[in-house]
């Protein structure tokens, strides 16, 4: 096929944007395949059309995002938090407690309320995020049953990437709870929930409109490939 | 002086956390505007900023300097989640019909956002690029860029010939082009 330098940057446009249909994006990638790595002209196009459709989004007004965005980054990018004291100054503050005749249960203590610490301020990060979520106009709730007195949800909006679990009145599990997502045959396992007094929360990088069935198990030996165990609680999603 | 995108960039590859929260900090308002405006849902646009910033940090060498600025092409990442979460979201609503998507966030947010003057120079530029393009021009590329349609959309929507939206797109890219090269 030859190419149309002219046809094909009027297709590397629409592409930058974002707007071509399927048919010409198809035709946009055959040309990137077989035309523009040989044409210079073309080439430039593509990163000129490329660096003015990044640059358009500088005509919308910049918007300050809301306080619990940046929390919530270190939170998956698995960052320490500025705000949060180091465990090596709670060390170093305990020892000063030690030296200054304290008992060494101090070092012990702190070290252990650093840790706590810590996972509180996860946790804390965790229910904001699924409050958010719970505000949203168009959050749905996925309610999973077994047949006790456990209360186990999903909490999403639908088209998002992101949900919540949420769950209460669970008894202690034997081995450790697992969340599953089934559907078109496929497994994915969603992480272990850690429980407390029965309560527990997870966020789950999922969302169930993309699945048929959600579970939780207690399994027994953990992090295989599929659930091992019945599940405690199920929910069968509908479109 | 700041730090310029590229030595941020660097630092995110070597795990600096520091460098994370820079670049967040410098283009998280430009990345949240784009993504209201385009989706007019505060809370999706909050999940298309987290995951446009979690894609650098977990892919930094996915950027390369040949091909144009880091600021384009982080801020290309956004716009394309942006549009990817819109298009989703019409779909859903052709399902089930939702109701109250959230009011209009409105303009009037900007005071609350200091910008590096690199930055806001840039945004100037553009907005004049934008602003002398004829109108005809001007709307297609808004309706393509921040509403997500596609040129055949726009041409059954709009009443325009599908080959006149797109000669018309292409038009408005090229002086957009020579405007801002």
């Amino acid at each position: 096929m030859s190419w149309d330098h002219e046809r094909v940057e009027e297709l590397l446009a629409g592409r930058a944007l974002g707007g071509l249909d399927p048919e010409d994006a198809a035709l946009a990638e055959r040309a990137l395949l077989e035309h523009v790595p040989e044409c210079e002209r073309c080439r430039r196009a593509l990163d000129g059309f490329a660096t003015i459709a990044g640059d358009l989004a500088l005509v919308a007004p910049p918007v300050a995002p809301p306080e619990t965005l940046l929390p919530r980054l270190r939170r998956s990018a698995r960052l320490p938090s500025r705000r949060r004291w180091s465990t090596a100054w709670v060390v170093a503050g305990a020892l000063a407690v030690v030296l200054a005749g304290a008992s060494g249960w101090s070092l012990v203590t702190a070290v252990g309320l650093s840790a706590r610490l810590e996972e509180a301020e996860i946790q804390t990060g965790w229910l904001v995020d699924a409050v958010s979520t719970a505000t949203h106009p168009s959050h749905e709730v996925l309610a999973l049953t077994g047949g006790g007195e456990e209360r186990v949800s999903v909490l999403f909006v639908p088209g998002d990437e992101h949900s919540y679990l949420m769950a209460t009145n669970l008894p202690d599990p034997r081995f450790g709870y697992h969340v599953w997502f089934l559907g078109q045959g496929k497994t994915w396992h969603a992480g272990r929930l850690e429980v407390t007094h029965g309560w527990g929360m997870m966020p789950v990088d999922t969302n169930p409109d993309q699945w048929e069935v959600v579970m939780l198990t207690d399994e027994p030996r953990g992090g295989g490939p599929r659930p091992e165990a019945s599940p405690l609680v199920s929910a069968r999603v509908t479109a | 002086m700041a730090e310029t995108d590229l030595e941020l960039i660097r630092r995110i590859a070597s795990r600096d956390p520091g460098a994370f929260e820079n670049l967040y900090r410098r283009y998280g308002p430009s990345i949240y505007g784009v993504a209201v405006r385009v989706l007019r849902q505060p809370f999706l646009a909050q999940e298309v900023v987290h995951d446009t910033f979690m894609a650098v940090w977990n892919a930094p060498d996915a950027y390369d300097p040949s091909r144009g600025p880091f600021r384009a092409y982080l801020l290309s990442l956004g716009h394309h989640r942006a549009v990817d979460a819109v298009r989703r979201e019409e779909r859903l609503r052709d399902r089930e019909r939702r109701a109250n998507p959230g009011p209009d966030p409105g303009e009037d947010v900007m005071e609350n956002v200091v910008e590096e003057a690199d930055l806001a120079d840039r945004r100037r530029a553009v907005r004049e690029a934008m602003d002398a393009l004829p109108e005809d021009q001007r709307r297609l590329v808004e309706l393509m860029y921040f509403r997500g349609w596609t040129q055949s959309k726009i041409a059954s929507t709009e009443g325009i010939p599908l080959g006149t939206v797109k000669s018309r797109v292409f038009a408005a890219m090229r002086r957009l082009r020579e405007a801002l090269s």
